[in-house]
């Protein structure tokens, strides 16, 4: 018995029993356990500690709300296009920029260029010229998912060479970064469609003038994303409809009053708030 | 481990291959499966429903941006929870400023609760055992809550816990082992009427001498 002596502190004997001590630390320790039931008795409280939290549930079923928002926040990104596309650092050569951006995008997005153009759901950035090891076929799997006819091209690839841009999302986040010339000027047009001055002037004048016509004109398009809406004007071949977004008023170029976010021709502008 | 088994269905690398691949919906379909882990996680790191809302979020648009640079050598889960371990810890140390723990918890609150090994067949002592537990770990540290949610709670192995943290094995043991230690006078009955409250680290018993001329053992990295 070694009753006179100090006890090891609870952490010590922890960390006894999680073998983490070194040797001759354990060896000392060890003898005094071994001749001390208090100390056994310590030891045996914290494997309760242990069996206690095993007892808690491990899951916890996601809130409604919680589930809602990332569905949303996914929906968004799926949209712009950025994650479809193939990310891997290091799998194409001469890629070694792109995967540099790839890795800054986050932050990129976040920050919000003064016009971001996001894309759609339908407009799924494709790596066609990816050569990567999964080996799929990309551009198919992204026609099937309701892209246009023509093949689509990350405009995140230096190297794209379709010259589509259809998902010029990322390039408009690119104007945030500086060394990511080749894909800069790419998404400030947006060929054979409206361009994105264009929609954001005509945000703008929404904004400025809010009316609907008819009333009911972008209601799904606010209860889908639940924004309350500014207002809509027709433009170009489609109804433009203006949501309050907290920061910034977006603009979503639908089909028809009637549409969503999965029905849109162009990609949607969001215009920073002046206040 | 609570996360059920692939059985017949598509293995979770397999969804991130088609996710990467231009899949819509592979990726919906592995938040599905691990959101519910993940954002267990999150919450007891957190402690805060909307911070850990915030957390997980950014945790998975990343983890969808980022599905590309995933490396087969470890599992997906390993993979996502690291990500959502970074983005907690990141919201932790914005919020450093911030009083991080709502509960202010000085041990007086605790009743004596039934030790775990024997479990109450009263569903209520039940879910006091299980707050008490829950506010227990909110005082700890966040370095030493998170290792011990990963491996005590959430039953990961602790070289996988290693790998969310991004910390040596020893450390991630040391961890949870002072971790541990802090919540012994927490939640062990009697405890209490002996110490008189929870904040020493001696375990021991009443009659323990605090500190001790041992080894200290201190953090092995």
């Amino acid at each position: 018995m070694t009753a006179t002596e100090a006890h090891p502190p609870t952490h010590v004997l922890a960390e006894l029993a999680e073998g983490v001590l070194d040797d001759a630390t354990a060896r000392e320790v060890q003898a005094h356990v071994d001749g001390c039931a208090t100390c056994q008795a310590t030891l045996d409280e914290l494997a309760q500690v242990t069996v206690a939290l095993q007892a808690l549930p491990a899951e916890l079923p996601v809130p409604e709300f919680v589930a809602a928002r990332i569905s949303h926040a996914l929906a968004a990104e799926r949209a712009s296009g950025s994650g479809a596309a193939p990310s891997r650092p290091g799998a194409d050569s001469g890629n070694g920029t792109v995967a540099w951006f790839r890795r800054r995008l986050p932050q990129g997005l976040a920050a919000a260029a003064s016009v971001a153009v996001l894309g759609l759901a339908g407009y799924i950035a494709v790596d066609g010229s990816g050569g990567s090891d999964a080996g799929t076929s990309s551009a198919e799997d992204a026609a099937a998912a309701g892209a246009p006819e023509q093949p689509l091209s990350s405009s995140l690839d230096g190297n794209d060479s379709t010259g589509s841009n259809r998902a010029g999302t990322a390039g408009s986040t690119a104007t945030a970064d500086d060394d990511t010339p080749s894909v800069q000027d790419e998404e400030l047009t947006t060929p054979n469609h409206i361009p994105v001055a264009e929609l954001t002037a005509a945000v703008e004048q929404i904004v400025q003038n809010p009316t609907a016509t008819p009333a009911f004109c972008g209601e799904a398009l606010a209860d889908e994303l639940g924004l309350p809406r500014v207002g809509t004007a027709n433009v170009g071949a489609g109804v433009l409809v203006v949501l309050d977004n907290a920061t910034a008023y977006d603009g979503w170029l639908l089909e028809t009053c009637n549409s969503r976010s999965n029905e849109t021709l162009e990609p949607h502008v969001s215009v920073p708030k002046a206040e | 481990m609570t996360q059920s088994a692939p059985g017949p269905r598509v293995p979770d690398e397999e969804l991130l291959r088609q996710h990467v691949d231009g899949d819509p919906d592979a990726f919906g379909e592995l938040v599905k499966r691990h959101q519910d882990r993940m954002w267990a996680v999150a919450l007891r790191t957190l402690g805060d429903p909307h911070d850990a809302a915030d957390a997980l979020q950014d945790a998975l648009i990343n983890a969808f941006r980022r599905a590309g640079s995933f490396r087969s050598e470890s599992a997906v889960t390993t993979w996502l929870h690291r990500i959502v371990v970074n983005a907690c810890l990141d919201r932790v140390r914005h919020a450093a400023a911030r009083p991080a723990d709502p509960v202010a918890f000085d041990g007086t609150e605790i009743p004596g609760v039934a030790p775990a090994t024997e479990p109450s067949s009263d569903p209520a002592e039940r879910t006091a055992l299980r707050v008490d537990l829950e506010q227990a770990l909110a005082t700890l540290p966040a370095d030493q809550r998170l290792p011990l949610l990963l491996v005590d709670v959430e039953g990961f192995p602790v070289a996988e816990a290693a790998e969310m943290l991004g910390l040596p094995v020893g450390t991630v043991k040391s961890r949870c082992a002072r971790a541990r230690a802090k919540l012994v006078p927490l939640l062990a009955p009697g405890r209490l009427s002996a110490t008189g409250n929870a904040t020493g680290n001696h375990g021991g018993g009443g009659d323990v001498p605090s500190g001790t001329p041992q080894g200290t053992g201190g953090e092995h990295r």
